[in-house]
């Protein structure tokens, strides 16, 4: 079979004149010939793309959710530059949109009761490369059969590749031989950004089932691959990149693959209101101040009496849940610690921090015992959280005077086909620039409280 | 009696077995366990089995030694037309081999050990916690597992 899954990036420009040419594109899964019988791999949901830009870094996160058959999943992603490569928290997105507009904790105060008990909570929780890394990849002066593997990493259920190609057709044989979904029907898309001498993200999944390591009579080996056909449907592990880059840029011109006209999201960090060009501006659905946004991020979870005034007949008890309730961590707080490295990265950190790299041995480490998911996640982040919070303290001062901008809607097919997406400076009238409230945003804590309490 | 010295630096694993290994969980059947092996499969076993060379690696052999007590248990109510004393003899046999050695070493990914757990003779399919000595400024490791029977001359192990 060859389809292929890829993610679909929007390319993305915070200067107004900035419209690349021609930059690379992400490749998403690709159409399957007529004649292949089966389920395709199909990219499934809301295509949402995560972009921060400041000062020549950007990082670019996605979380791709598809429907298909298992062995058929794999992405192929063009940049302009090496991007350093690393898991995203699985929340990233919903903590996104809870760090744009957070919910309110709602709060019921009754007059009296014998027995007093809180309910709890109620809801669920044309660039150029100019960096060193890039300048190593600019330099290749490549034949048209020729592949250089730049960089290889295993990130948590991904193998990833980084590679510099000569030309299409080699790209496509060394994916065929090492097992990676080359998108078959977008060898002039790749040329072009072989021209460009972007390079690819080849990623491929290592997925099993892990009934076929239980111990049964008879057993001699291992097999813990899925049955032959076997389906997936769901989302998979979130990526993120960052890399250094003139401009903003999304590649997203592959992403037709995977269906005409998609349902966009993309969220865009960056120093001006934007939006995307040549998309229409009334996509434009959403931008937040970084003031705001810095509020959102650190600031206790607005809240809501009912009735009003009650909040002042509630005794030290019902004092303590509400503040308790309030803590904007389960909202929005992988959307703040991910705005935290960025800027981090973006004043001197490196395009991969300390703690990013320590995640990623953690992650190969289960992933060569064959551990797994969420459980496993949460051990990872425990091990990692001090480092994290020294690491990310006080790197935040500098979103104030960012601005968070959402695009949401159907995006043209034949622009994301012809060109990468670009940004202009764009502010968004008041009058169109409303609350979200998005399906994927963690609900706020509901409360029940009796006066006195 | 002692079955096999194995030094471990990783899980052996293996291929789903037959259904009647389906009752059993990941951790293994509990000596006793009425689900792990029913009084009408194991008699469908022996039948399979006595069409089977006796010492051979045969499906329906490797079955009851995978469920252990269970069998033995069992074993203790079949009249002799069912089996011969031979085989049971032989069976019996195998059902003692009931402990392994094990021996583990820590390897880096450079290939030096980096802690040993010396050799320690455990039962078949209970857990068991073993510790690593040496490990210098890794510290205290302590590594926890069994192992279970999956053929006459086969071990499965998970740490």
């Amino acid at each position: 079979m060859r389809a292929l899954l890829a993610a679909g990036l929007a390319a993305l420009l915070s200067a107004p004149t900035a419209a690349l040419a021609d930059p690379c594109g992400m490749v998403p899964p690709i159409h399957l010939p007529a004649q292949i019988t089966g389920p395709a791999i199909q990219r499934t949901g809301v295509q949402r793309t995560y972009v921060a830009f400041k000062d020549g870094v950007q990082t670019m996160a996605l979380r791709p959710e598809f429907s298909g058959k298992v062995s058929e999943f794999g992405m192929l992603i063009p940049f302009p530059a090496v991007p350093a490569l690393r898991k995203v928290d699985d929340a990233l997105f919903s903590h996104v949109e809870g760090a744009i507009d957070p919910p309110t904790v709602q709060v019921t105060v009754y007059q009296n009761r014998p027995y007093p008990a809180a309910l709890g909570r109620a809801g669920s929780g044309g660039a150029r490369m100019k960096n060193s890394e890039s300048r190593a990849a600019e330099g290749l002066m490549l034949d048209r059969d020729e592949v250089v593997v730049l960089k290889e990493e295993a990130v948590g259920m991904y193998e990833v590749a980084v590679l510099a190609a000569g030309g299409a057709e080699a790209l496509q044989k060394w994916m065929d031989e090492h097992e990676y979904r080359y998108p078959e029907g977008m060898g002039d898309v790749v040329e072009d950004y072989v021209g460009l001498k972007w390079c690819f993200v080849a990623i491929k999944t290592k997925v099993g089932q892990a009934t076929g390591a239980h111990a049964s009579p008879g057993m001699r080996t291992a097999d813990t691959s899925f049955p032959e056909g076997s389906a997936f449907d769901g989302a998979v592990q979130g990526m993120g990149f960052r890399f250094r880059v003139d401009s903003p840029v999304v590649p997203m011109r592959l992403s037709v693959f995977n269906g005409r006209d998609p349902h966009n999201v993309v969220y865009m960090l960056s120093d001006e209101p934007a939006r995307i060009v040549d998309i229409p501006e009334d996509l434009v659905v959403r931008q937040v101040g970084g003031a705001e946004l810095l509020a959102n991020v650190t600031a206790p979870l607005p809240v809501q009496f009912s009735p009003p005034g009650s909040e002042r007949k509630l005794g030290p008890n019902g004092t303590r849940q509400v503040e308790s309730a309030r803590d904007a961590d389960p909202i929005n707080g992988v959307a703040r610690d991910l705005f935290a490295a960025d800027l981090l990265a973006v004043s001197g950190g490196g395009l991969s921090l300390p703690f990013e790299e320590e995640e990623k041995e953690l992650l190969r480490i289960s992933e060569g015992l064959g551990l797994r998911g969420a459980a496993v996640d949460a051990l990872h982040t425990d091990a990692i959280a001090a480092q994290r919070a020294d690491a990310l303290e006080g790197s935040l001062g500098s979103l104030e005077a960012m601005t968070m901008t959402v695009m949401d809607g159907v995006f043209p097919g034949d622009v994301l086909e012809s060109t990468n997406l670009t940004f202009a400076s764009y502010r968004l009238p008041a009058s169109r620039n409303a609350r979200r409230n998005s399906p994927i945003r963690p609900a706020a804590p509901s409360l029940i409280l009796y006066e006195g309490q | 009696m002692r079955l096999l010295a194995i030094a471990l630096a990783a899980a052996l694993i293996g291929v789903p077995g037959p259904a009647a290994a389906a009752d059993c969980s990941t951790d293994g059947c509990t000596p006793g366990d009425e689900k792990g092996l029913d009084p009408a499969s194991f008699d469908r076993l022996l039948e399979d089995w006595n069409d089977e060379a006796m010492t051979a690696a045969s499906l329906p052999l490797e079955t009851l030694l995978f469920h252990g007590e269970r069998t033995r248990a069992l074993l203790a109510t079949v009249s002799d037309d069912a089996l011969s004393p031979e085989r049971r003899a032989f069976l019996e046999r195998e059902l003692d081999r009931d402990s392994v050695t094990v021996e583990m070493r820590l390897v880096d990914a450079k290939g030096r050990v980096r802690g040993e757990a010396g050799a320690q003779d455990i039962p078949l399919v209970k857990g068991r916690r073993l510790a690593f000595e040496g490990t210098g400024d890794l510290g205290f490791l302590i590594t926890g597992g069994k192992v279970k029977r999956v053929g006459l001359d086969h071990l499965w192990s998970r740490w």
